[in-house]
C-alpha cells in the first residue's frame, strides 16, 4: 500500500481541528478530596480569549482528551483556570502531572453566556454542585465589571458543606455589600450554620423583578427541573432563562455525535442555551 | 464537458491498465457478500450486485484513522497526520454518491477536517447508474437518491454492450482522456440514454408512503409513538446498522502509546449511537441509556435531524441497515408505520 503523507504534495491547505496547543501547568491547588484547580498558560504566550461559559478540550498525551469548562474570567490576564474533578483516566493523569509540565488545549469552544445581553440588567445566578465551576468565570467577570450590571444575586447549593468549592472566594463574595450571595447544602454537617435544603429554598425570601432579571443556572439535571419552574413562576420569559448543559463533548466541533441532544450539538450550539431553545427537546431532560 | 461512449471490453482494458499502476477498488464477490476491494483484473468484478457490505465512503472515512502523532521525550511535540492514498473507486452506486455528498458537507464545508479532506481529495469516483432495483430493502427512489446528481468524477450508464459515460469533474475528464476507444457521444447515444432512464423510472417503486421531505414532520409527530418501545425491545444494540451505513459518521477518539512509552498517536474509530456508553459523561451519567431512545435517535438522525441541519436527507435508502439487522428492523417499515399504520406489541 502506498500511503503518502499528503501535506507535501498537495495544493490543499489542510488543517487538523484536532491539533491542540501546548499549555504549561503554572499552579495547582487542591480544593477538595476530588477537585483540583489548575492554572495554565499557553506555551506560545497568547491569551486563551475565552468567554465565560465556554469550554476547552484538555489532552494528556498518551491518555486521551476530555472537555472541561473554563473556570476563570477573561478579565484576569493571560493565565486561565480549570477546576477538575478526578473521575476517570484523563483527570487522574492530570492530577499526577507536576508544575511546569505541559498538557494540550483545544479551544475555547462552544457558545458562552450572553454577557452582553446581561449588562444593565439584574443577574440571578444559580449554581448546583459542580455548576459553580463555569459560573465562577461569569461571576468573576461580572464582579470585575460590577458597574455594568444592576442587582447581582448568587445562589449556590451543594450536597454537603465539604463539597463547597472556592471557599476563599465564597467568603469574599459573602462579605461584599454590592451583591446578594446565598449558600445552601442539602445535608447539614456539625458546625454548619447556613441554610439547609435544595437551592430552590433560597428563593423564599428573594424579590425577583421579572421585567429586568436574567437568570443563569448550571447544575445537575434534577436541579434544572425545579429551578426552571421557580424562575418561570417569577414571571421571567422562557427566552431569557439561561442554562448550560453537560454532555460528552468528545470532538468539540460538531462531528463525533456524542454530545447530541436530539438534532443539536451541545459543543457547537451550546453548552449555553435559553430554556426556550431546549424545552421541546426530549433529550435535554428538562 | 463532452460525454463519451465506450464498449465494455474497452472499459475493461482501460481499467486493467489503470490498475497496473494505481489502487483501483471495485465491487468483488467474496464469501457470498459483495465488497469493495482492490482489483487488478476486470474479471474480478462482481457483475450484478446489491449495495456492498460496507459503503465505499469507508475510503474517505476509514474505521480507524490516525489524527495526531505526539511525543514527550524532549518537551511536548505534537503534529497532525494527513494520510491519503490515491484510489480510483469503480462502480459507486448513486445512493453512495449521495452519501459522499453529505459527508463532504459535514467534514469539508461545515468543518475543515483536513484528515477527511486529504483522503477525499485523493479519491476518484467512477459511478455506475442503477437501471434496475437491487432488492426489497432499498428505497432510494423515495429518498431522492436513485439519480446521481453529482459527486462523481465519471458516471457510467450501461447501454447494451457498452457504457454511456458522463464526465462530472476536471479529474474525470483527465481520467477519461487516458481511456482508449472512448468516443464522443452523439445525438443518437443521448437519445438512447434518455430512453434507458425513462424505462428505469417505472421499475423503481416509491417504497415509502412519504417522500423524504415529509419525514422530518412524520418523525416530529412520532415523539411518543409506541413503535419506539416495540423496536427497543427487539433491537440488540449490536451497532451493525451504524457500521454498514454510508452516512453514519460518529466516532470516538483514543490515544495509543508506543512501546518506547515516550511517544504515541491519537486515532479516531467508528463509534455507534446504538451502544450504551455513547452518551455517557465522565461522572457516569448516560443521557441516552434506554434502548428505545437509542433506536429512536438513529431514525431521527437519519430522517429528521440531518435534514433540519444540512437540508439533505441523512438516509440514502440503500437498505444496508435492514439487510444486516439481526432482528429484521427495516427503515421502510419503521417510516411507514410511523406514518400511521397500527403498531402492535
Amino acid at each position: 500500500m502506498t500511503v503518502v503523507n499528503i501535506q507535501a504534495d498537495t495544493k490543499l491547505h489542510l488543517e487538523s481541528p484536532f491539533l491542540p496547543a501546548p499549555a504549561e501547568i503554572v499552579r495547582k491547588d487542591r480544593l477538595n478530596d476530588t477537585e483540583t484547580l489548575y492554572q495554565l498558560r499557553l506555551a506560545d504566550g497568547t491569551e486563551l480569549g475565552q468567554l465565560p461559559g465556554q469550554f476547552v478540550e484538555v489532552s494528556v498525551f498518551g491518555i486521551g482528551e476530555a472537555p472541561f469548562s473554563v473556570s476563570s474570567s477573561p478579565t484576569r490576564g493571560d493565565a486561565f483556570e480549570l477546576c477538575i474533578r478526578r473521575v476517570g483516566d484523563v483527570t487522574s493523569a492530570l492530577e499526577r502531572l507536576a508544575l511546569g509540565e505541559h498538557i494540550g488545549i483545544r479551544g475555547p469552544l462552544g457558545r458562552g453566556f450572553p454577557l452582553e445581553q446581561m449588562r444593565g440588567r439584574n443577574v440571578l445566578i444559580i449554581a448546583g454542585g459542580l455548576g459553580i465551576v463555569p459560573l465562577r468565570s461569569l461571576i468573576t467577570n461580572i464582579l470585575d465589571e460590577r458597574e455594568d450590571f444592576s442587582n447581582v444575586t448568587i445562589l449556590y447549593g451543594c450536597k454537603t458543606p465539604k463539597e463547597l468549592l472556592f471557599r476563599d472566594e465564597l467568603n469574599r463574595w459573602q462579605a461584599r455589600e454590592d451583591i446578594d450571595f446565598r449558600i445552601t447544602t442539602d445535608i447539614a454537617e456539625p458546625g454548619w450554620k447556613g441554610n439547609v435544603g435544595p437551592v430552590t429554598t433560597l428563593f423564599r425570601r428573594l424579590a425577583v423583578d421579572p421585567r429586568n432579571t436574567v437568570p443563569v443556572m448550571v447544575g445537575p439535571p434534577v436541579m434544572f427541573k425545579h429551578v426552571v419552574k421557580q424562575v418561570l413562576a417569577c414571571g421571567i420569559p422562557e427566552d431569557r432563562i439561561i442554562l448550560s448543559l453537560e454532555r460528552r463533548m468528545k470532538c468539540g466541533i460538531g462531528e463525533c455525535g456524542h454530545c447530541q441532544i436530539n438534532g443539536i450539538y451541545v459543543c457547537q450550539d451550546g453548552p449555553v442555551f435559553t430554556y426556550a431553545e431546549l424545552k421541546r427537546l426530549e433529550e435535554a431532560m428538562l | 464537458m463532452v460525454d463519451r461512449v465506450m464498449t465494455k471490453s474497452a472499459l475493461a482494458e482501460s481499467l486493467e491498465q489503470l490498475a497496473a499502476t494505481l489502487h483501483v477498488a471495485a465491487p468483488v464477490e467474496e464469501g457470498g457478500r459483495v465488497m469493495f476491494r482492490r482489483v487488478r483484473y476486470a474479471a474480478e468484478l462482481a457483475n450484478h450486485y446489491l449495495p456492498t457490505m460496507l459503503p465505499p465512503t469507508k475510503y474517505a472515512r476509514p474505521p480507524h484513522e490516525e489524527l495526531l502523532r505526539f511525543s514527550w521525550a524532549e518537551g511536548p511535540r505534537v503534529e497532525p497526520v494527513f494520510e491519503a492514498e490515491e484510489i480510483v473507486i469503480f462502480g459507486v452506486r448513486p445512493c453512495d454518491m449521495h452519501a459522499f455528498d453529505l459527508l463532504d458537507q459535514i467534514f469539508s464545508e461545515e468543518n475543515s477536517d483536513g484528515h477527511y479532506q486529504a483522503r477525499r481529495e485523493a479519491l476518484t469516483l467512477i459511478g455506475m447508474e442503477c437501471l434496475e432495483p437491487c432488492d426489497e430493502h432499498s428505497f432510494c427512489r423515495s429518498m431522492g437518491s436513485l439519480e446521481a446528481t453529482g459527486g462523481f468524477d465519471l458516471l457510467l450508464s450501461e447501454m447494451g454492450d457498452g457504457y454511456y459515460v458522463r464526465v462530472g469533474t476536471a479529474k474525470g475528464r483527465a481520467l477519461i482522456g487516458t481511456f482508449q476507444d472512448a468516443r464522443e457521444a452523439v445525438y443518437e447515444d443521448r437519445k438512447r440514454l434518455r430512453k434507458t432512464c425513462l424505462r428505469r423510472e417505472s421499475q423503481f417503486e416509491h417504497r415509502l408512503e412519504d417522500t423524504y421531505d415529509e419525514l422530518p414532520r412524520v418523525l416530529a409527530d412520532s415523539e411518543d409513538s409506541l413503535l419506539w418501545d416495540v423496536l427497543g425491545e427487539k433491537c440488540l444494540s449490536c451497532g451493525a446498522c451504524t457500521n454498514v451505513c454510508p452516512t453514519c459518521f460518529c466516532f470516538d477518539v483514543h490515544d495509543d502509546v508506543n512501546l518506547d512509552l515516550k511517544s504515541g498517536r491519537r486515532r479516531r474509530h467508528w463509534d455507534s449511537c446504538q451502544l450504551e456508553e455513547f452518551a455517557m459523561v465522565g461522572t457516569g451519567e448516560s443521557f441516552r441509556q434506554p434502548r428505545n431512545l437509542r433506536v429512536k435517535h438513529r431514525f431521527n438522525h437519519k430522517g429528521r435531524y440531518l435534514m433540519e441541519r444540512y437540508g439533505v436527507p441523512g438516509c440514502v435508502g440503500c437498505g444496508r441497515c435492514a439487510r444486516d439487522c439481526l432482528v429484521g428492523i427495516s427503515p421502510i417499515e419503521v417510516f411507514n408505520q410511523l406514518k400511521g399504520q397500527p403498531v402492535e406489541r
